[in-house]
């Protein structure tokens, strides 16, 4: 198969500027996938708005637009280089959300782009609520009992059937923006209003509370030929109930039994093949550490801080694989770049502890006040 | 979440891999001890480690220590027991330590499980030459194991490299010359992107000299650990023990310090000490440019003025100091990243609760009193190769002095400097940068208040504002600072010497604060720096990049509206023509009591709305944009505080200086009559005609 031939010229979507929950590791992704793609002789045009970033070199893609990254400044950019492709996994939640909305505002069709990688409706499917959940179900993956809310009362109504404590979460927002959780009718008030204010579709999600379980998170890659290989699987120390940016997160997963490994690896591959993702995704997990019970908490249809880990602590550089993976290549038609000499299928394996902690400005801004975000 | 970056460690065991990720991290603490935590009472411990906050892990391990069972502390944290008997490990070998004579074999363990030497020494009570003499002795020094992607299963040459201390080493050292670069560890607010982009830029130039190129960090997010960019990586901590024991093993010919931010420069001491070969601008230099005596005197040598100030250990000489240098006074620590804790300070009063309350003062921890002068502040970056200088560009802040330079808006090229202060810039830069032996990278801060330029601070290594010069002035900064310290001449590069030429283009930087997530913390602009990102504005108009820098930085542009006005005093009488120009924009004002007061007696129209009252109109989206002087920030119960708060949420702009609120109507004039906006490359930005 190959090299899709068809594709002379692609623009990659940066991240914009270092936020909390977007940092570095886009600047890490996006440049491994301008230099994967330019090196297959494709044009490479870059999109971002920080001026810090590697990627945004003039020797790391062939065109730097160092500009606004909206809608308006996309279609302007589209409309006079004409692109064959675009890519949006390597530029974080804020790359995505681009991609979507230039997908639904009809202007990839218009230009005749195309959307390289994994497609529109599987981000749909997997940063939907709603249509995640089903198709969970669908597949017979566990999820907690939730709902999609875009009113008050309806938050009320599903903890009168399911009770406290209730996570929320904001749809379509950076690393769960505007999320926590409630543990009363007060709490509860306050972050469904912040959070119906933060989504910018105003959806939010309530889920009932897996907090204490372990957090268990995999790496999987999968190309179009349904080949998928685990890369990485990742434990947090502090079990579910901290944000994964904010816990500690030890690779591999230590305090696993081989069966409750090959448990959520088999839910990882099953999943990531019935959403189709074309490239690099995100499984987290949320195990009950007293029975063989888990569920599905989160996909994300993308490269991560966690697939940034996951490379670095696996010496598998998934970004760049996920590149050639969205030009058209097949996982066995590609080596592995550290070996040099094994194939892309081989899925490493670690014969060392990798320890992840987290950096926090609580030496700038107050401690007492800040406890960790929950979710 | 919260955390701005994150530090990896790898390691045989996970003891090891958490004690070699905690000296990562640049903390008070290298093992599992917090000295603010071990003096905790029980309950005040118990507390903690309900939280769950950033320091549960230290509270964890003083829990084991005090006898509280693994049980106990799985209930309260639902941590697996696995975890919780790791720890355990550790404090139970810091028992051992503290208990057993110190005997090779117990050393060896001690390294194994990730202990760092200091800390040896400290619970082994013996001093570190002795140490020393029995880890020279014995050989007790870690291997290095490759990261081969299958364990060791085939054949695989990888370059990236860990430490451990076991028995066969995996190291392939080469006999080329090699150059060593440190990188800048985990991302912090006033240590970014930017050093990655020198590490990696510095990488690349060491390769093109010829020489191989190592690199050691310890942050998995990053471009530099990427395993093809170096010929090697060592991913390790960038605690003194573990560089060393890099440089051990490589013997490079030398190393560089300046691109890796503070954390590589505060390294340039300890390595001077042990006869490590520093490439570029000696640590005699940093030495001069961090102290404040030397600086002082070595600038009065050349006859440069810098704001006057003194160095002060207590209350009582605060006091008199200030009294002296007239207030306002600018107070801060020494020796801090990003203006850590520093303040602008207007009065005795808030002297008094700045030293009593914000920072811990001793004999050994002087506070830096200085005279405020309010001016325009400019940033001057350069390549120095010890007898000439390159400024590929000058920018300009926006805001005055007293916003920290990462937090303000920066412009280059100047907008209202006159040839002649620039001239002075030129040459002041330069005799800073070669009384200082400067080889490579220089970054001087300058103030000047319409008379007079005064230094206000240099920083020997790359700063913050390189990859913007680089990109927008098409200089290659770090390569060029790589070329110096190898030997080479300015005056024998394409590009020479002096300022360059302003390229016909402006690029306008912008702050990004992460306000969302830190939703306890009170974004004001002030001395120390809060921002925890950056975006640039480009284009061949003024107006246009600042336009591009607003909206790239999420601002929404609000074409028409209400602006709410909140000034403190000493801002109402410059406050007034600003707010004349949003009238004059087409803008209603409303404002809080006092400001209301000052505005009505002008004969400006406008509603007095309290700060009460303006919450209330931000929810019902009465309020477009916001113009906030604080008097007082740090505390989140002024009303102040709440207003910014509210803003944050409803994302309706907000300002916090008076220059920011101005610049901010060229953005609302381009958004009013949009038109022509272009989007460009770099490369046609930069080659226009």
């Amino acid at each position: 198969m190959g090299k899709n031939q068809d594709l002379k010229k692609v623009i990659i979507i940066g991240s914009g500027p270092i936020v909390i929950g977007q940092a570095a590791e886009f600047d890490y992704s996006g440049t491994q996938a301008c230099k994967a793609i330019k090196e297959e002789g494709i044009e490479t045009i870059l999109v971002n708005s920080n001026p810090a970033t590697i990627m945004t070199d003039e020797n790391i893609a062939d065109k730097v637009y160092i500009e606004p990254l909206n809608i308006e400044t996309l279609e302007y950019i589209i409309k006079s280089e004409k692109p064959d492709g675009i890519l949006a996994g390597f530029g974080g939640q804020t790359a995505l959300n681009l991609a979507m909305r230039l997908k639904e505002n009809g202007i990839l069709d218009k230009y005749n782009v195309k959307l390289l990688g994994t497609g529109s409706e599987t981000i749909k499917k997997a940063e939907d609520r709603e249509e995640f959940k089903r198709l969970m179900l669908e597949i017979g993956e566990p999820v907690p009992a939730s709902i999609i809310a875009t009113s008050l009362k309806e938050c009320y109504e599903f903890v009168e059937e399911n009770g406290y404590p209730v996570i929320i979460r904001p749809a379509y927002t950076l690393g769960g923006t505007g999320g926590g959780i409630a543990n009363n009718e007060e709490e509860l008030k306050e972050i469904c209003q912040r959070g119906l204010i933060n989504s910018p579709i105003g959806q939010i999600l309530l889920e009932q509370s897996v907090a204490g379980w372990k957090e268990i998170e995999y790496e999987v890659i999968r190309d179009k030929k349904d080949n998928c290989i685990v890369i990485c699987n990742m434990e947090n120390i502090d079990p579910v109930g901290i944000h994964t940016g904010d816990s500690i997160v030890v690779a591999p997963s230590q305090t696993l039994r081989d069966s409750e490994y090959q448990m959520l690896r088999k839910a990882a591959i099953k999943i990531i093949r019935s959403l189709e993702v074309e490239g690099g995704c995100n499984v987290q997990f949320a195990l009950d550490p007293s029975s063989n019970n888990y569920v599905v908490i989160e996909v994300n249809p993308r490269v991560s801080r966690s697939s940034a880990l996951a490379s670095k602590a696996a010496g598998y550089p998934i970004a760049k694989i996920a590149a050639k993976i969205a030009i058209g290549y097949s996982l066995d038609e590609l080596k592995n770049y550290v070996t040099q000499n094994s194939s892309a299928c081989f899925e490493p394996s670690l014969d060392y502890v990798v320890v992840k902690i987290p950096k926090w400005p609580f030496d700038k801004f107050n401690r007492q006040i800040e406890p960790l975000e929950l979710r | 979440m919260k955390a701005t970056g994150e530090v990896m460690a790898i390691d045989r065991s996970f003891e090891s891999a958490l004690l070699k990720a905690v000296t990562s991290l640049e903390v008070k603490a290298t093992g599992l001890w917090l000295n603010s935590i071990m003096e905790m009472s029980d309950k005040e411990l118990e507390d903690k480690i309900k939280s769950s906050d950033d320091e549960r892990i230290f509270a964890v391990a003083e829990g084991l220590r005090r006898g509280v069972t693994i049980g106990k502390l799985h209930e309260i944290t639902k941590i697996d027991k696995w975890f919780l008997n790791k720890i355990k490990n550790i404090v139970d070998f810091e028992n051992k330590l503290k208990n057993e004579k110190l005997t090779i074999e117990l050393l060896r363990k001690a390294e194994s499980m990730g202990f760092i030497d200091k800390d040896i020494c400290e619970l082994s009570m013996i001093n570190y030459e002795e140490l020393k003499k029995m880890r020279e002795e014995n050989k007790i020094y870690p291997v290095y194991k490759m990261v081969d992607t299958c364990s060791g299963e085939f054949a695989a040459k990888t370059p990236y490299y860990y430490s451990c201390y076991e028995d066969e080493n995996e190291n392939i050292i080469s006999d080329d010359k090699k150059i060593l670069v440190i990188g800048s560890g985990p991302i912090r607010i006033g240590q970014g992107i930017e050093f990655d982009y020198c590490t990696v830029h510095g990488v690349w130039a060491i390769k093109e000299e010829g020489y191989q190129s190592i690199i050691i960090n310890n942050n998995p997010e990053t471009v530099s650990t990427d395993f093809d960019t170096a010929d090697k990586l060592y991913f390790e901590s960038l605690y003194i023990d573990n560089v060393i024991n890099v440089i051990r093993e490589e013997k490079p010919e030398g190393v560089i310090v300046q691109f890796g931010g503070q954390t590589a420069v505060n390294l340039a001491q300890k390595l001077h000490q042990m006869g490590v070969k520093i490439l570029g601008t000696q640590f005699d230099s940093i030495d001069i440019a961090e102290d404040r005596k030397k600086f002082s005197k070595m600038l009065k040598e050349i006859g440069i003025a810098a704001p006057k100030g003194e160095s002060v250990t207590n209350l009582q000489e605060a006091l008199s100091a200030a009294e002296r240098l007239g207030y306002p006074v600018l107070v801060r620590p020494s020796y801090v990243i990003g203006g850590r804790a520093m303040e602008v300070v207007y009065d005795v009063e808030t002297l008094t609760k700045y030293i009593n309350e914000a920072v811990n003062i001793s004999e050994n921890r002087p506070i830096l009193v200085d005279k405020y002068i309010r001016g325009t502040e400019i940033e001057v970056d350069a390549v120095s190769d010890g007898e000439d200088i390159l400024i590929p560009g000058i920018m300009e802040h926006v805001e005055r002095t007293g916003v920290h330079s990462g937090d303000s808006i920066t412009v280059y090229p100047p907008i209202t400097l006159s040839d002649e202060v620039i001239e002075k810039l030129i040459k002041y830069t330069k005799e800073i940068a070669v009384k200082l032996k400067t080889i490579g990278l220089i970054n001087i801060q300058y103030v000047y208040n319409g008379k007079e330029i005064y230094v206000i601070e240099v920083n020997p290594r790359a700063s913050r504002t390189v990859p913007i010069l680089s990109k927008v002035t098409g200089v290659p900064m770090v390569k060029l600072a790589v070329n110096a310290m190898v030997g080479k001449k300015l005056k024998d590069t394409f590009y020479g010497t002096g300022l360059v030429k302003n390229k016909n283009l402006y690029a306008v930087k912008v702050p990004v604060f992460s306000g969302e997530k830190l939703t306890d913390a009170d974004i004001y602009l002030g001395p120390e720096m809060k921002s925890t990102g950056e975006v640039l504005g480009l284009d061949g108009d003024f107006d246009k990049a600042v336009y591009k820098g607003f909206v790239a930085a999420g601002f929404k542009i609000p074409e028409k509206g209400n602006v709410y006005v909140a000034l403190k005093e000493a801002d109402y009488e410059e406050g007034l023509n600003l707010i004349k120009d949003y009238i004059d924009a087409g803008f209603k004002i409303q404002a809080s009591c006092g400001t209301a007061d000052y505005l009505i007696k002008n004969n400006i129209d406008c509603i007095k709305v309290t700060l009460k009252d303006a919450l209330g109109n931000i929810s019902r989206g009465n309020i477009d944009l916001i113009i906030n002087t604080p008097t007082r920030a740090n505390s989140i119960e002024t009303s102040g505080f709440k207003l910014r708060k509210k803003a944050l949420e409803y994302k309706i702009p907000i300002f916090t200086s008076l220059d920011t609120s101005k610049i901010f109507l060229k953005a609302i004039r381009v958004e009013r009559y949009k038109k022509d906006i272009k989007y460009k490359t770099l490369k046609e930005y930069l080659f226009r005609k």
